[in-house]
């Protein structure tokens, strides 16, 4: 699965740990689910949509 | 209930002196040093990280499953050199023959090792930048 979660974060000018503390999750979980090393699950899913305002499917791709 | 810093400390305690008793203390048994190592080397793994989010839990579970059968095809190696010259037909009749192997606490400690070594590398290998990403915005 391919993300966008490193370009959506850019735009917001966030480090990975301003978007880890918005996400209740550590920096090394941003930034391995940035790196395509782990794919998130729903729930965290949902909440990176909600907090970027964008339907999961404009953040995720399924290869 | 203990916090999950205590615990990790209890664990480590447990950890670093068990193995000091048993050398001070003539005639220690190997068995109950291996229970306190096994021990705390559970509560050091199975305690909540300061972070404990769902890839935490995930990278444990994978470390867990991982160590598990590495150290049990280990066990498997390290019994087969202990029992090399066993002998059933000779060894089995006059009631002298036993299979011998490492114990269930000495398996724990091997899988637990094995567990929170590959765990702090996964982790450790979760911060670090990919090679070709692009610079990351100032904190």
């Amino acid at each position: 699965m391919t993300n966008r979660l490193r370009e959506l974060r850019a735009s917001k000018q966030w480090s990975q740990g301003d978007l880890a503390q918005h996400l209740g999750v550590s920096r090394q979980t941003i930034n391995a689910i940035e790196t395509g090393k782990y794919d998130p699950s729903l729930p965290l899913a949902f909440r990176i949509a909600r907090l970027f305002e964008l339907p999961i499917e404009e953040i995720f791709e399924d290869d | 209930m203990l916090s999950s810093r205590t615990t990790k400390r209890l664990g480590a305690a447990l950890v670093l002196f068990a193995p000091i008793l048993h050398y001070a203390i003539p005639g220690a048994s190997w068995i109950r040093t291996s229970a306190a190592v096994a021990a705390g080397l559970l509560m050091i793994f199975f305690a909540k990280e300061a972070a404990d989010d769902e890839r935490v839990r995930d990278l444990k579970l994978k470390a867990l499953n991982a160590a598990f059968s590495t150290s049990f095809a280990l066990t498997l190696i390290v019994n087969w050199f202990l029992n090399r010259d066993f002998d059933s037909t000779r060894d089995f009749d006059g009631a002298t023959g036993i299979l011998r192997s490492i114990s269930a606490f000495d398996l724990i400690i091997l899988t637990m090792v094995a567990a929170l070594a590959l765990f702090h590398y996964w982790r450790y290998q979760d911060g670090a930048p990919d090679a070709g990403s692009p610079a990351m915005p100032p904190a």
